[in-house]
């Protein structure tokens, strides 16, 4: 057995994780031996202290000979073939202590070495302890590699870095223009041009006036401009009547592609275009996701708040803290909770988090699950980070420990997603959180003291309920028995306040007609009528209590029978949440309900406890809190009625899906009171907290100097304190990762590509920057500039590098074909709501109301899994007129047509969108009802606008698909397609272009 | 760079002739539909075309190699498709090839397996001996019940796993595990992972097809086969056969009519063609033209096979019984199946195939909390004869050699009854089994204990089964890799190890 095999095989019959060593391959090598298992092992747990620097006890493990040279004690550490000699294995050994307990002296931080560690020194020593003699180890102790996982690109602060010189910046010297350079326009060129030069490349010349306008209107906007923008836009560029000369042309020109620029930015469908890329990036969608893939009714207002904050230039470090807690940031400004909607933005386990029972493993994967996909989106897309490789383990390649992935969990433990209430009006938002304050403060008091748990439990104990009744004229009763003759002033009833599945709210299941009795007998042979509301229909009480009065009457049951029954959908039922009957006369009252504990029998009983059982309806307790003192209670009743009668008075709430600590439960769903506790998951398991006594603080990364990762939140402060300190931690102005992140983006947006091409890795296993004084430049011109982003769209499209063409000098796609360097302009394909929308626009058909509920292009018909039928569509429906930004975006079937179109599953985060070319998307923008709709509705709008004249018609067609006119060969070919086949299959034609799906 | 691990093999040999004939550096733009496919290029219209282009002109493994592998790609191939059945809702294992004499014993006792039992929607009920007797099969002597007697005799083709286990007891999640080998949504499909990982056999047909079951989609819907992250071209082409229009966007519609004419249909390809190539000839070096002008001749192959895959006509009378297609029970399912073995006959790499829609009411799945014996009797009513018959068609035809059969489902069903008729879920321990190609047929891999609760011998997980799979495509699980959100993603995750006692 070779020496390598050795080692190796002793380590694999232990096979512990860490030392699982391939043997096949090679020829057995000592230095393997020593590389693969000893070398790193002395680096990771020895070195730290052991190095030549820093020598602890006077021993250093860096090289074999100060080693073999010992401590202070002099005593050598390594001793070839001789592993009894050797002190450190003497010291790694588990060895008997003065105590008794069997421990290894070394490494004296951390576990002690593994078994197999041990044995797989002493048999290296053993063989010789071969160690290569130019082999010097360095400490990779866990510290250490943290450190150098720190030393970074993206991690070091931002610093001023100025541009490349070059001569002519800002202005462009008509010289060059002679030489057929074309002129920088701003600094950005100069960073590109600089590394051109350096490798013998140029930028491409200027883009055509047409190509620029096409360009930039899909870019900007997302839609075609029209030929009368085409028009104008020529117009102003190329005016030659107006100029002297060469320059004064090239400065017209400028002028007129920088209104042009100015305009598209101002436009509302900018807002719409942008708010698409960052819809893709937080994975929005308009359903949960998984198995039951319910609809979120009240998910567009987060897309309405993105595209109105993206037109009106919301500084990009407001849009951020916003997006993490406006209720904080924006106390002012109640409709920015809308931005809230970001962290709820992706799927949501609905059986998970509704239906499992409390208290199961399950349940608790679920919400880490679940707060693993809000921390994931957090921190992909503002800080470009892949924090959600750290949930199992520390991060394989980034400095992220797995307690700062749990410090960012910790930072949404307070939250769910849900529906949250909001006004549009800060004045009434006020009014309505004093009124809600005060009514907080009145449940409180109700509590006496109770726990917040106890009264959860108490909202859950929801009373008595009947069996289902197929008719409501089915006869119902429920009784007490007080257990002995009392006199009874009031039986109050008190109705039920359903908080799980389809009926949701007060008064649940109380009846439409019914009758109070008392009696002494069980069998109320002499009933004693105390209400009796038979003859009409009574209107739901919602949550206010009935009272009956008793009028002293010594009686031991009371019964109450219902005559007609509440309706529920297609059925009926009787539920009531509590009967409490009081006694004593005016000055008596302050005794509790004695009905307390009382016994209930009923001619039926839905047992379902905890929720529904006979008990809950003599337990003492409502969903307002427990009964308490009969004095005490109705005035509590009484001024509850009012404070709620006041906010039934305010304007309507509307309602966003959001991250919220406050809703409306449903099933096992239900706000948690306080944030719940986070603990380090061993393998990011459950079941095995790391140390379960101690909860992870909320808190930011350790892999940046500043701004600091540790929060200092007061130990009583709100969830939305921690949320608040995480997007102060992201938006502040040294931040590194962030600001160089949006900067990236912004430029992929514009080119396709970003400097960086993994825009949400800037970690050691994503891209590295192209041009990295660029984007240093850029990230620190975009703080200084506010975080304007239309400051920044206009930058970059101003630049001669946007502006060039993209067609490629020949030495330029030999030398940089994916073109990296920026020779050209990028090509790009539409996406496939460009394609939606650019098909509308050029058919006349396009709607550009703004804002509001989404629209759905699907039949729905909701089920225990509801059905989302896109077949079932009528293409010349309204709802298809929108821009597809404002269609309804379901996850778990996917519009089959913008689908193909790489339209990214909404349950993914979409930095970037792929870009395939396959059959089935040909067939898409051949065949589908929606492509041939606007193909009809295309030539329509030719013949209206060109009658007669079938050469026109075509002339218009190309001119609106691809802002040029035909060629007259064009021109004659789709003339004749025309004749033979009509017009809309020559627009079907035109639209199927390579021309028209890519622009150049 | 880890996108160089997915490059460890050599491309097959249609990839290498299309990049030689677009010469030059350029071949790695290339997206032409038929290498879409490839896993070796860039899904980014050749946007980090430089490294894949040398990664690709780097290798020099000789075509014998490539041969040598069977169509692997990373070692050789035992089979090169894949036929997925799904039985969605969750099919008992102890009503169907988990005999479990202890629950006949102990039928109606207190069902006390030592631990706490946590159900899904109930507290646990008494034991519930199956409603169907379980005989030995085949010439192994495998214990299957009267529930499928078709599967049944085909006991000696297949290699069960009786010691599965589920990450989730819900459906949504662990039909995703099933699928994607992830309980959360975002996922590529395993389908997609096999497309993505070995490429087209044909260019006529999608690699990656689905044949939901006639009555609607299963818990997820088309996430269950979406591609997620990996380039589209790998997501399951959704096929119906019995629908007016079996694939989307195939023909134009009916409304339509003028447009398809044959007539109008050549002269629009003919004229688009033309006009796409002189745009691209005035583009040089920008193969995502010619790749879209390729894509429109490939559509109109598309609408040449896909009718006829579905064309039934052919078929003769004794293979329409043998997949029940003249009984309304199996109809349907056997319809799929049958369109399954013609897809598999013209090349179609992976298919999905689902017995069961979701979990409505009244069932229409294997979901039988409420009454097992008459919601498991139906679901197996139509599954087990046209299952039975693909296995027997594809081996007639020499099929089985080299495709492999899947029967799985999300997970198990409790040895208890939930209080009433039903069973409710069990993720501890639950059966699926595979046969066909480089399976060793007539074994048994792990147990579940006594009572078919929790899987006691060598649990077993769908990253084993997945690897187990994709090593018999010829493809090392762990060298399949996509980099998504800074993550070198796998159908394995972190996990999975070779079953290696199912290989023949």
């Amino acid at each position: 057995m070779s020496r390598r095999a050795s080692v190796a095989t002793v380590v694999l019959q232990c096979s512990v994780v860490a030392f699982v060593v391939p043997i096949a391959g090679a020829d057995p090598s000592i230095v393997d031996e020593f590389d693969r298992l000893v070398a790193p092992l002395l680096e990771r747990r020895c070195l730290s202290c052991h190095s030549t620097a820093a020598r602890k006890g006077g021993l250093s493990l860096a090289t074999l000979g100060e080693a073999q040279r010992g401590g202070k004690s002099g005593v050598a550490a390594i001793v070839a073939g001789a592993p009894e000699e050797s002190a450190l294995l003497a010291a790694v050994e588990a060895r008997a202590t003065a105590d008794g307990a069997r421990k290894a002296r070394m490494p004296k931080a951390g576990e002690p070495l593994a078994a197999d560690e041990v044995a797989a020194l002493r048999l290296w020593i053993a063989d010789g302890a071969s160690w290569p003699e130019d082999r010097r180890l360095v400490d990779r102790s866990a510290a250490a590699e943290f450190e150098q996982r720190c030393d970074w690109w993206s991690l070091k602060p931002l610093a001023p870095i100025e541009p490349p010189r070059v001569d002519s910046l800002p202005q462009f010297a008509p010289a060059q223009l002679a030489r057929g350079v074309e002129p920088l326009r701003n600094e950005l060129d100069a960073f590109v041009r600089a590394q051109l030069a350096d490798a013998r490349l140029a930028l491409a010349p200027l883009a055509d006036p047409r190509t620029l306008i096409r360009r930039l209107t899909w870019d900007l906007t997302g839609l075609p401009p029209t030929p009368e923008e085409v028009a104008n836009f020529l117009d102003e560029s190329t005016n030659q009547d107006l100029i002297a000369d060469d320059a004064a042309a090239s400065a017209a020109a400028a002028r007129a592609y920088e209104r042009l620029v100015d305009r598209l930015l101002a436009s509302p469908r900018h807002g719409e275009r942008f708010a698409r890329h960052w819809l893709d990036l937080v994975h929005f969608g308009e359903t949960h996701g998984y198995d039951k893939d319910k609809p979120r009714a009240q998910a567009w207002p987060y897309r309405d708040w993105v595209i109105e904050s993206l037109n009106n230039d919301l500084p990009y470090a407001d849009f951020v803290a916003r997006q993490l807690a406006a209720d904080v940031v924006a106390p002012d400004e109640p409709a920015a909770v809308r931005a809230l909607g970001f962290l709820a933005a992706g799927p949501w386990d609905y059986v998970g988090h509704v239906e499992l029972r409390e208290g199961t493993l399950d349940k608790e994967i679920t919400r880490l699950l679940d707060r693993d996909d809000v921390v994931t989106n957090v921190m992909s897309t503002f800080a470009s980070t892949t924090v959600h490789c750290a949930r199992c383990h520390d991060h394989k390649f980034d400095a992220i420990a797995q307690r700062d992935y749990y410090a960012l969990q910790a930072v949404f433990a307070g939250v769910e997603r849900a529906n949250r209430a909001y006004d549009d009006d800060p004045s009434v938002a006020r009014r309505r959180a004093e009124l809600q304050a005060e009514l907080v403060a009145l449940d409180g008091a109700a509590g006496h003291g109770a726990t917040s748990e106890q009264l959860a439990a108490s909202r859950n104990a929801l009373g008595w309920h009947g069996e289902i009744a197929a008719a409501a004229d089915t006869t119902q009763w429920v009784q007490l028995d007080l257990g002995e003759t009392r006199a009874i002033d009031e039986v109050v009833l008190v109705p039920a306040h359903e908080v799980y599945g389809g009926w949701l709210g007060p008064g649940f299941g109380f009846p439409v007609r019914f009758r109070v009795e008392a009696a002494d007998t069980v069998d109320f042979a002499v009933p004693r009528l105390l209400l009796d509301a038979t003859a009409a229909d009574v209107a739901n009480p919602g949550d206010t209590p009935l009272v009956v009065e008793a009028r002293g009457s010594a009686l031991r049951f009371v019964r109450i029978t219902a005559t007609k029954l509440w309706k529920r959908t297609d059925d009926f039922a009787f539920a009531l949440g509590e009967v409490a009957c009081f006694t004593g006369g005016a000055g008596e009252q302050e005794g509790a309900s004695f009905s307390v504990g009382a016994s209930v029998t009923a001619s039926s009983s839905i047992e379902a406890p905890p929720r529904w059982a006979a008990v809950n309806l003599a337990d003492g307790s409502t969903s307002h809190g427990a009964i308490g003192s009969a004095i005490a209670w109705r005035e509590r009743i009484a001024e509850r009625a009012r404070l709620e009668a006041l906010l039934v008075a305010l304007p309507p709430q509307r309602l966003v899906y959001a991250a919220t600590s406050r809703f409306t439960p449903e099933g096992t769903f239900a706000p948690t009171p306080t944030p719940r506790s986070i603990h380090v998951l061993a393998r990011g398991d459950v079941s095995t907290p790391i140390d379960p006594h101690t909860p992870v603080e909320p808190g930011a990364l350790h892999c940046i100097a500043a701004p600091p990762p540790t929060f200092e939140l007061d130990a009583a402060a709100p969830e939305s304190a921690r949320r608040a300190a995480l997007a102060s931690w992201l938006t502040d102005s040294r931040h590194p990762l962030a600001w160089r992140s949006i900067v990236n983006r912004a430029w992929q947006w514009h080119f396709g590509r970003g400097l960086v091409d993994t825009a949400n890795d800037f970690g050691h296993m994503g891209g590295l920057p192209s041009h990295p004084e660029l984007l240093d430049w850029l990230a620190g011109w975009f703080v200084a500039h506010g975080g304007s982003q239309k400051a920044l769209h206009r930058l970059i499209v101003t630049s001669a590098t946007y502006r060039q063409s993209s067609q490629g000098d020949p030495a330029a796609l030999a030398a940089d074909s994916g073109n990296r360097l920026l020779a050209r302009m990028a090509r790009i394909r539409l996406d496939a709501e460009q394609l939606r929308d650019g098909l509308l626009a050029m058919a006349g058909r396009l709607d550009l109301t703004m804002g509001g509920p989404s629209q759905q292009h699907f039949a729905f018909k909701d089920d225990h899994s509801p059905i989302y039928d896109y077949t079932k569509f009528d293409v010349d429906d309204a709802a298809a007129r929108r821009r597809a930004i404002y269609r309804f975006a379901v996850r778990s079937v996917p519009d089959p047509w913008l689908d193909s179109l790489d339209c990214p599953d909404a349950s993914l985060l979409t930095p970037k969108r792929n870009v395939t070319i396959t059959a089935l998307q040909a067939l898409a923008l051949l065949n589908d009802p929606f492509v041939i709709r606007q193909c009809e509705q295309l030539a329509a709008r030719l013949v209206a606008e060109r009658p007669g004249d079938a050469a026109a018609q075509v002339e218009r067609l190309y001119e609106l698909a691809l802002a040029r006119p035909p060629t007259a060969g064009e021109s004659r070919a789709l003339v004749e397609h025309a004749a033979a086949h009509g017009l809309a299959a020559a627009c079907r034609v035109v639209v199927n272009l390579d021309e028209f799906v890519f622009v150049d | 760079m880890p996108q160089d691990r997915r490059r460890s093999a050599s491309p097959p040999r249609s990839r290498r002739a299309f990049l030689a004939q677009l010469g030059s550096g350029f071949g790695s733009l290339a997206l032409a539909p038929l290498l879409a496919a490839d896993p070796f290029l860039d899904q980014n219209g050749g946007q980090r075309g430089a490294l894949a282009g040398a990664a690709v002109g780097g290798d020099n493994l000789s075509a014998a190699a490539v041969q040598e592998r069977s169509g692997g790609l990373h070692h050789r191939a035992r089979a090169r498709r894949v036929v997925q059945l799904f039985m969605s809702g969750a099919a008992s294992s102890v009503d169907t090839f988990d005999w479990k004499p202890q629950l006949v014993a102990r039928d109606g006792q207190k069902f006390d397996p030592g631990g706490k039992v946590e159900l899904f929607q109930s507290e646990p009920g008494a034991v519930m001996a199956s409603p169907w007797k379980f005989a030995p099969r085949g010439e192994c002597g495998k214990q299957v019940s009267d529930l499928v007697p078709c599967l049944a005799q085909h006991v000696d083709k297949i290699a069960f796993v009786h010691s599965m286990v589920a990450k989730s007891n819900v459906h949504g999640p662990a039909t995703f595990q099933q699928a994607t080998g992830f309980v959360r949504p975002g996922f590529p499909s395993m389908g997609a992972w096999v497309s993505y990982g070995l490429g087209r056999l044909t260019d006529e047909l999608p690699m990656f097809v689905v044949l939901p079951d006639a009555r609607g989609f299963a818990p997820n819907g088309p996430a269950n086969w979406g591609a997620a992250f990996l380039p589209a071209s790998h997501q399951g082409t959704l096929l119906r056969p019995a629908s007016p229009t079996p694939i989307h966007d195939l023909f134009p519609p009916d409304s339509a009519r003028a447009l398809a004419t044959p007539a109008n249909e050549r002269a629009t390809l003919e004229l688009l063609s033309k006009l796409n190539r002189e745009h691209a000839a005035a583009r040089p070096g920008d193969s995502r033209l010619d790749a879209r002008i390729e894509s429109y001749e490939l559509a109109a192959k598309l609408q040449l096979s896909a009718p006829q895959v579905l064309e039934l006509a052919g078929e003769t009378a004794a293979t329409r019984a043998l997949y029940g297609l003249d009984d309304p029970l199996t109809a349907d399912f056997g319809r799929n199946c049958l369109v399954a073995r013609r897809l598999l006959e013209r090349g179609v790499r992976f298919i999905q195939l689902w017995s069961g829609a979701d979990n409505g009411f009244p069932r229409r799945n294997w979901d039988s909390h409420e009454e097992l014996a008459r919601d498991h009797a139906s679901m197996a009513a139509s599954m087990d004869r046209p299952a039975a018959a693909l296995l027997t068609d594809l081996a007639q035809r020499g099929l089985l050699d080299d495709t492999i059969v899947m029967w799985v489902t999300e997970f198990g069903r409790m040895p208890c009854s939930q209080g009433g008729k039903g069973r409710d879920h069990n993720p501890f321990g639950f059966t699926v089994w595979l046969a066909g190609g480089g399976i060793r047929g007539g074994t048994s891999y792990g147990a579940t204990d006594e009572w078919g609760y929790k899987a006691v011998d060598r649990p077993t997980s769908n990253y084993d089964l997945h690897a187990t799979v994709l090593h018999l495509l010829g493809i090392d699980h762990a060298r399949l890799t996509f980099r998504s959100d800074g993550i070198d993603r796998r159908l394995t995750d972190v996990h999975g190890e070779v079953l290696r006692e199912l290989l023949a």
